[in-house]
């Protein structure tokens, strides 16, 4: 069954990041291995002299996939603001992965100025998915500014940890039943991404996992199918957890018993 | 005028936003702009004046997460 975000139906539940690939050939075959079909994208200074600007673009259109352009690295609301103003110039999208980066250790969100810029870019016409934290009260005031989809941390960027705080994130996955959640960031295996399916979360968004391993073209296959695997494993109904065993080969007429 | 250009203090010629792009040899769809933070879009640089001291950035698409 597909997703749909801001009124668009995704057939892949994986979002793909486009940074630190070996080589542009091996992140275009890692989006193609991991079918996905929107990557994230961003924004910085263009050189007069390189302008790497428009070689990076073409080469993201080959894909024919959607870009989901980042505020990564803004730190205000202004920036963010700005930024994603420029995105939406340069890649004819309303969609923003809305960042403002709050703590430069853990690149933790500033929530409160995350959902400032939220209510400007949506009275402007923008699709926001929020990069946020697992905080229920922060995904209310992003939900009340109107957003459609929230974006929960599993773990600081880049930190490959999984999920630090599955209590969190199922609680949030209860509280919000109808909304499309998708963990973003600090997973490291598809194991991390297929347990976040499980509790039954909409979608996974990753790059480092994918670009830093050694063969980032069969690690995206991998998370692709860990993602697939969770989603249907969340579908199927789990069977509930035990305390003690119960024998799965039937007792009655068991032999050398009385 | 002296302005300041992605980070750099630069002497330009030009008078505008549009003329500043051409100035640098910049393609005006490839790159998007703001002068001291503010986002200007591709239709207001005709007539955006710039002024001694601002700060332009002109920005392209690149990988992101």
């Amino acid at each position: 069954m597909s997703l749909t975000v801001y009124g668009t139906e995704l057939n892949s539940r994986l979002l793909l990041g486009t940074s630190l690939y070996p080589s542009p050939k091996i992140m275009l075959d890692a989006i193609a291995a991991s079918q996905c079909e929107v990557v994230t994208v961003s924004l910085r200074r263009e050189s007069s002299t390189e302008k790497s600007g428009n070689a990076f673009w073409s080469l993201i259109r080959s894909a024919n996939v959607r870009v989901l352009p980042n505020t990564a690295g803004c730190h205000s609301v202004k920036e963010a603001v700005t930024t994603a103003h420029m995105a939406r110039e340069l890649f004819d999208t309303p969609w923003v992965k809305l960042e403002v980066i709050g703590e430069d250790d853990t690149l933790q969100p500033d929530v409160f100025g995350l959902v400032e810029a939220t209510r400007i870019l949506i009275e402007d016409g923008f699709e926001v998915f929020p990069y946020t934290t697992d905080d229920l009260v922060v995904a209310d005031r992003l939900l009340s500014a109107g957003c459609e989809v929230l974006m929960p941390w599993g773990a600081p960027i880049g930190s490959g940890r999984g999920l630090n705080n599955r209590y969190a994130l199922t609680s949030m996955r209860a509280h919000f039943p109808d909304v499309p959640l998708i963990v973003d960031a600090g997973l490291g295996l598809p194991s991390h991404a297929a347990d976040a399916m499980e509790l039954g979360y909409d979608a996974i968004l990753l790059n480092t996992a994918v670009a830093k391993a050694g063969d980032p073209v069969a690690m995206a296959r991998a998370f692709a199918m860990g993602i697939e695997a969770g989603h249907l494993a969340h579908q199927s109904q789990p069977m509930p957890k035990r305390d003690m065993a119960a024998p799965s080969t039937p007792v009655f007429g068991t032999p050398f018993r009385d | 005028m002296k302005i300041r250009i992605n980070g750099q203090e630069t002497l330009v010629k030009c008078h505008t936003l549009s003329e500043l792009l051409v100035e640098l040899d910049h393609e005006p769809t490839s790159v998007a702009t703001a002068v001291n933070q503010t986002f200007i879009p591709r239709h207001q640089r005709q007539e955006h004046q710039l002024c001694d001291n601002d700060i332009v950035d002109i920005i392209a698409p690149m990988s992101g997460g």
